[in-house]
């Protein structure tokens, strides 16, 4: 497999990152999202496992560009945003797509998602969180609003884990018993 | 009035449970939150500097051919 890239400069557009109403229906096929990958490299265990995969993401999207910034661009973007220095590596995804219909304020300052993997440790659970992340987007790549996927989302991992919490509480209490 | 009606320890026990539930209830779903999370305008300074690094060039989208 050979990789290499081509430049958006020489395409002579404009290119924004800003969420723009669409006229046309989306469908599998419209590129809707722009994928960024930061890494600094501290969390080293994590980084190789997100590397190796992220190839994956292309070939599940081929009409969202990836872009995979170096270990200095990502340090000039973390001191622009110093809250998220420890964080990474992270996939950031800026969504291109904005609903015709009237929106909350909430909603409508909604910009795109993001995956810290850089909180994880464990390589092998951050393989799972990339996974989810990618069937994720795979999903709901043609939902009108993203963010609302976003928190169902979270709300259905959260019950997830209460099942899990109450069954292990279970499981440790007959254990005394 | 029956005092020894009232069982304290148990209803103690139940009570530190349940704290201690909600509480780790709580943290899995701050920890959820840290890892996926939705961004908004905020982040325009982030957005402005890529986009200033794609327009000239200086960042390129990925792309995977194939050998022929």
């Amino acid at each position: 497999m050979n990789w290499t890239s081509h430049s958006h400069a020489v395409s002579g557009r404009r290119f924004k990152l800003r969420p723009k109403v669409r006229e046309q229906p989306l469908t599998l096929e419209t590129p809707r999202f722009h994928v960024f990958l930061i890494d600094t490299g501290w969390n080293g265990p994590v980084s190789k496992v997100l590397h190796k995969h992220i190839p994956l993401f292309h070939h599940y999207h081929p009409q969202d560009p990836v872009y995979i910034l170096s270990r200095e661009q990502s340090i000039k973007i973390l001191k622009t945003a110093p809250e998220h220095i420890g964080r990474d590596p992270m996939i950031v995804v800026y969504d291109i797509y904005r609903s015709k219909e009237n929106q909350t304020k909430e909603k409508a300052n909604y910009h795109g998602f993001r995956l810290n993997l850089g909180i994880i440790k464990n390589p092998q659970q951050a393989l799972r969180k990339l996974q989810e992340f990618l069937k994720f987007v795979a999903i709901h790549r043609m939902a009108d609003c993203l963010s609302c996927e976003v928190e169902r989302e979270l709300h259905r991992k959260g019950l997830g884990n209460m099942v899990k919490l109450l069954r292990e509480a279970s499981e440790a209490s007959l254990e005394i018993l | 009035m029956n005092e020894e009606g009232i069982p304290i320890f148990p209803l103690l026990v139940a009570s530190l449970v349940l704290c201690y539930f909600g509480l780790e209830v709580n943290r899995q779903r701050n920890k959820l939150r840290a890892i996926f999370n939705v961004f908004d305008r905020e982040e325009s300074a982030i957005a402005a500097v890529l986009e200033q690094w794609v327009e000239s060039g200086e960042l390129e989208p990925l792309v995977i051919s194939n050998p022929t």
